[in-house]
């Protein structure tokens, strides 16, 4: 290695870099790639030989059928409130939560351990008495009652995870800020936010997409007034057949949201030469 | 003056009320067309395929009663759970569920009894139209009615004509095996036929084929197509006291003969559900396919099928027992529409039930491919444009109408799931070559006798009696095979 | 490290206290009832729609002494869970170390990167069922135009049927282990970075001694989260296998399904998830305790 200069290391690294970058992007599209070519196709191609990457006859009709022939669009508003709502409610809890559990201790380890033990339920050991209690508290079929479950789940996952960043956060930097004079919130949001906002928005990335996507729940606790983007995708399954292409066309439609919700926080998610430490 | 006013008056009451009875007459009149105008109903049809037939007649539904209807989805595999959920909840969530027969025995004491109800409201349902296994056995629990059938399935074999009638293969075959190349009676002549068209391509499409397909995925394929052969061996569940009948020589080479023809199966069976056996059939992959009716609907699609027209039908293969040949064809999932004993508008939900019922919409809702619905009917067998929907579609109701009256019916004691879950299971087991047959049937039986003591052995043995007795009185009785 | 701060004792304790007192008591307000109900009705033998009676601790027997088959599903949920694991940090720490490299574009990687753990676990596993087909999956079709005679049937064969699942789970949660440690790595403030270029180390120095220790705890806490979430695993191995052929992929969460929602069997249910909890959180401390013996 000693034989390249500094900048031709770079560059090979930087070559090295981008080829297993490349490889392992194309290797992981490849699912998506097949669905999103499945939901433009018609009928015969969905299993034609040998497999069949482009459509031979491309065709949105599924896409239409998704929001003309069944209730896709009430389908679509009743998840994005939830999973909205959910992650408010997530996010407001868990970061002060896991931010004294961090940084002052609370509770010890016993505290963190038992809201981590939380997430080791099984679903479906709780599905039944969550169903009673829910039917008591009018809580079945509506949407409160699905941010409130989904609020079981997500709650225990950020506070662990932001527990972990907030421990691994250098605590001389919040120092700086205390002794400079802040108080203890106002260190949380002019100095710890910033350089933890990869962080909090990661955790509140995967809160919104499990909300969006969970499957068991979402038809314990509906009937008919509710009705979430899982219900209508596994509608296109019958004993009989799989209604490949409305299947597909949903899924695609179903990972847009958690897509957007990532392109959008791309400034958070990676900081810039320009982001991060504090003369 | 007074006198000319007094008449006025009495005039403007006359003419009033006559109108007012008149007005209110209407509205009694619209009443009784429409007592349920204004009334939702919550239907659970579980797929959009099958929402698709009820579609086609909800406009005119609606208008003729004035019964909006929403149409619910609990996915395939939850639908058991959250109907017995919301009935055992006693929940007004549902007003017509859609079950499966082996769910029968568990929903029972929950469901509304359609004879006294359908009187109530002056509905009228043709019950001799339905095929008399169905009948009996599908549409009541304990001799009580309390269901409609929606869907029937079951199970027939489907060859490829062109393969059959080619003299050439006909000769090789002759020569190989020393009968006559046809569609088999036995399981036998099943595996022969299947060996014969394995390993070589010939219908010309550069695809190699293979003899025949199975559907033996876990939960629960694998069980119904051993049913197949147990049911024609002259195989039961139980005998009169409970005891399982499973792991007798009948369970045990019914499970040998599957692995016998295993090698001529197209790639992959032991993970085929309905789905994938579709798709390799319509795409040409092998010449004969056991299945449930649905298929040939989909062959006979150009859209899908790359064999429009090569599909024949006929009676699933059985067993020489005594000198006969018995055949029984098993018929999972089937789908019955009932009604909750608490849900609020059980009015309303019977007239649904009849509306759909009615011979003329249940023709077209079997007839349309897109509706995976198959017939069950003695009206839908006879119809004439159902004859008339593809060339052959007069063979294939025909086939169909057979075979149902060759039906095996599901097992519908309570905690039928249970006993089929524990069969599959181990059937499943013998079938991935993890265990042999009689390992696998003995620890299904084991498991059997463990349900049963669970569940109250006699109160199920008593239960059992009932259907057998049912069965008996159809025909159908345990024939022990000789080791 | 003491905040340097002085604050009087209790006006502080209570503070704090409040940071988390709504969390606690949302959870314990949502999550008692269950878990006493569970707790009761995995003592008798409740079938949905059945008469209930008491039984004690004969279903713990049974689950332990008598089911062949759910010590089956925990040996199970053990092969796919391992070599998952494995796969998920050793590929997703890779890539989050490349991705923090400041090169361009890498924000369209990361886009892209991140989809799979977008798809819920249900619909990958319909998805991975049509690729995984033997005929007319793309998975074999990639591999026959690639030269190999692929007849394999994935998802058909006992041996095969686990590295299938383990590639769908790997495919499927490698972005967010991937994530994750980025966001760690991103929180290292670039100054301690730049410090030690400056003293003459070299990247990979720089990464043993700075990066890696200041991303322990994040790397602790979502491994033990990931293990927690496999061992849980439920909606895409239902998908792809219902249970694989002859049960080969039926894991614990599966089994407890099955006895659950197919049975209705909720009392046994219950029981096998008790053991199943307790199995999962002596895993957790023993693994914390190990673990946090080797950081210190």
């Amino acid at each position: 290695m000693k034989l390249l200069s500094h900048r031709g290391k770079r560059h090979l690294v930087n070559a090295i870099t981008y080829l297993i970058l490349v490889i392992v992007t194309i290797l992981m599209m490849i699912p998506i790639g097949w669905t999103l070519s499945t939901s433009l196709k018609t009928e015969g191609d969905y299993f034609a030989f040998p497999p069949k990457w482009i459509p031979s006859k491309p065709t949105l009709e599924h896409y239409a059928y998704l929001f003309f022939r069944t209730d896709g669009f009430r389908a679509l508003k009743s998840t994005l409130t939830i999973a909205i709502f959910n992650t408010l409610i997530v996010m407001l809890l868990s970061i002060p939560t896991a931010y004294a559990i961090a940084r002052f201790r609370v509770g010890g380890k016993n505290l963190s351990l038992w809201i981590l033990s939380q997430r080791m339920l099984p679903p479906i050991a709780v599905a039944v008495p969550i169903f009673l209690l829910f039917v008591k508290a009018r809580l079945v079929d509506t949407h409160v009652g699905l941010i409130i479950m989904y609020c079981l789940f997500n709650i225990p996952f950020a506070v662990w995870l932001l527990i972990g960043f907030f421990q691994d956060f250098p605590l001389e930097i919040e120092e700086a800020a205390l002794i400079d004079g802040c108080s203890r919130p106002q260190a949380l949001m002019l100095v710890v936010f910033p350089l933890l906002a990869p962080a909090i928005a990661v955790v509140a990335l995967f809160v919104a997409v499990f909300a969006w996507n969970e499957f068991l729940f979402a038809f314990v606790l509906t009937r008919s007034k509710v009705k979430t983007w899982m219900i209508l995708i596994s509608s296109f399954q019958s004993p009989q057949n799989i209604l490949w292409g409305e299947a597909a066309a949903a899924a695609i439609i179903g990972f847009l949201p958690g897509f957007i919700f990532v392109l959008s926080l791309r400034k958070y998610l990676v900081r810039g030469l320009t982001m991060g430490g504090i003369r | 003056m007074r006198k000319k006013r007094k008449v006025r008056i009495v005039l403007t009451v006359f003419v009033l009320t006559v109108l007012f009875m008149g007005l209110t007459g209407q509205a009694l009149k619209a009443k009784q067309a429409k007592p349920f105008a204004g009334e939702t109903l919550n239907v659970v049809i579980i797929a959009e395929v099958y929402a698709e037939g009820i579609r086609k007649f909800l406009p005119e539904f609606t208008a003729k009663t004035g019964i909006k209807v929403n149409l619910l989805f609990p996915s395939v595999f939850e639908a058991y759970q959250q109907q017995m959920l919301e009935v055992t909840t006693m929940g007004a969530g549902y007003d017509v569920l859609l079950i499966a027969p082996t769910w029968l025995a568990s929903f029972a004491p929950y469901l509304e009894e359609l004879g006294p109800l359908a009187e109530k409201h002056n509905v009228k349902f043709d019950l001799d139209d339905i095929v008399p296994i169905l009948r009996e056995f599908y549409t009541k629990y304990k001799r009580v009615w309390c269901a409609v059938p929606f869907d029937a399935d079951l199970h027939i074999l489907l060859y490829r004509k062109s393969a059959f009638e080619n003299s050439e293969f006909k000769a090789k075959f002759y020569s190989k095996y020393g009968y006559e190349l046809k569609t088999p009676d036995t399981w036998q002549q099943y595996r022969d036929v299947a060996e014969f068209f394995t390993g070589w391509d010939w219908d010309d499409d550069g695809e190699i084929e293979y003899g025949t397909i199975e559907s033996w995925k876990r939960n629960p394929y694998a069980y119904y197509w051993w049913l197949n052969r147990f049911a024609s061996n002259g195989g039961v569940y139980f005998d009169e006291n409970l005891n399982p009948l499973i792991n007798t020589p009948n369970g045990i080479k019914a499970l040998e003969q599957m692995l016998d023809v295993k090698p001529f199966t197209v790639l992959g069976v032991e993970d085929f559900g309905y789905p994938e056996s579709r798709t390799a059939w319509v795409k040409g992959d092998a010449a004969m396919d056991i299945i449930y009716t649905d298929v040939p609907k989909a062959a006979e699609d150009p859209e899908e099928s790359k064999i429009v027209g090569d599909t024949g039908y006929a009676l699933t293969p059985g067993w020489v027992n005594d000198g006969k040949l018995i055949r029984h064809v098993s018929m999972p999932p089937t789908w019955i529409m009932a009604i909750p004993r608490w849900s609020e508008h059980k009015g309303a939900a019977i007239t649904f039930l009849s509306f759909y019922y009615e011979s003329d919409k249940s023709i077209e809702i079997a007839v349309d491919p897109a509706t995976a619905v198959d017939p069950c009917r003695f009206s839908q067998f006879q119809s004439p444009k159902f004859r008339n929907s593809w060339p052959t579609a007069g063979y294939y109701l025909d086939t169909v109408k057979t075979a149902i009256e060759t039906g095996f019916p599901e097992l519908q004691v309570p905690g039928a799931w249970e006993y089929i879950d524990a069969a599959d299971y181990e059937i499943s087991q013998a079938l991935a070559g993890v265990k042999t047959p009689k390992e696998a049937l003995d620890a299904a039986a084991k498991k059997w006798n463990d349900i049963s003591e669970d569940l109250g052995r006699e109160k199920q043995r008593i239960l059992w009696l009932i259907q057998y007795d049912a069965m008996k009185k159809m025909g159908i009785a345990f024939n022990p095979l000789e080791d | 490290m003491e905040s340097s701060i002085k604050v009087p004792k209790k006006t502080k304790k209570v503070q704090n206290y409040l940071y988390v007192a709504p969390t606690v008591i949302f959870i314990i307000l949502i999550v008692i009832f269950p878990l006493v109900y569970s707790l009761g009705v995995s003592f008798t033998n409740t079938r949905l729609g059945r008469p209930s009676a008491f039984i004690g601790l004969a279903n713990y027997g049974e689950a332990l002494f008598d089911d062949h088959r759910f010590w089956s599903s925990v040996l199970i949920t053990f092969k796919i869970g391992a070599p998952a694991l494995v796969l998920e940090f050793a590929i997703g720490l890779l890539l989050a170390t490349l991705l923090n490299r400041n090169i361009r574009g890498r924000i369209v990687f990361l886009s892209f990167l991140s989809l799979p753990v977008m798809i819920a676990p249900a619909v990958a596993g319909l998805t991975w069922r049509m690729l995984y087909a033997p005929k007319y999956g793309a998975v074999n079709g990639i591999l026959r135009s690639l030269g190999f005679e692929a007849n394999i049937a994935w998802l058909a064969k006992p041996k095969l049927v686990i590295p299938a699942v383990i590639a769908v789970d790997v495919w499927q949660t490698t972005p967010f282990v991937m994530l994750v440690l980025l966001a760690g790595l991103q929180a290292i403030p670039l100054q301690i970075e730049e410090a030690a270029r400056v003293d003459g180390a070299t990247s990979w120095q720089i990464f043993k001694s700075i990066n890696l220790p200041l991303i322990t705890k994040a790397l602790v806490a979502v491994f033990l989260l990931r293990l927690i979430d496999i061992i849980k695993l439920f909606d895409m191995v239902w998908l792809l296998t219902q249970g694989g052929p002859g049960g080969t992929a039926e894991t614990v969460t599966l089994y407890i399904y099955i006895n659950g929602f197919k049975y209705l069997r909720i009392g046994y249910a219950s029981t096998l998830s008790y053991l199943f909890l307790i199995g999962v959180v002596s895993l957790t401390i023993f693994l914390l305790r190990s673990l946090y013996r080797e950081a210190a």
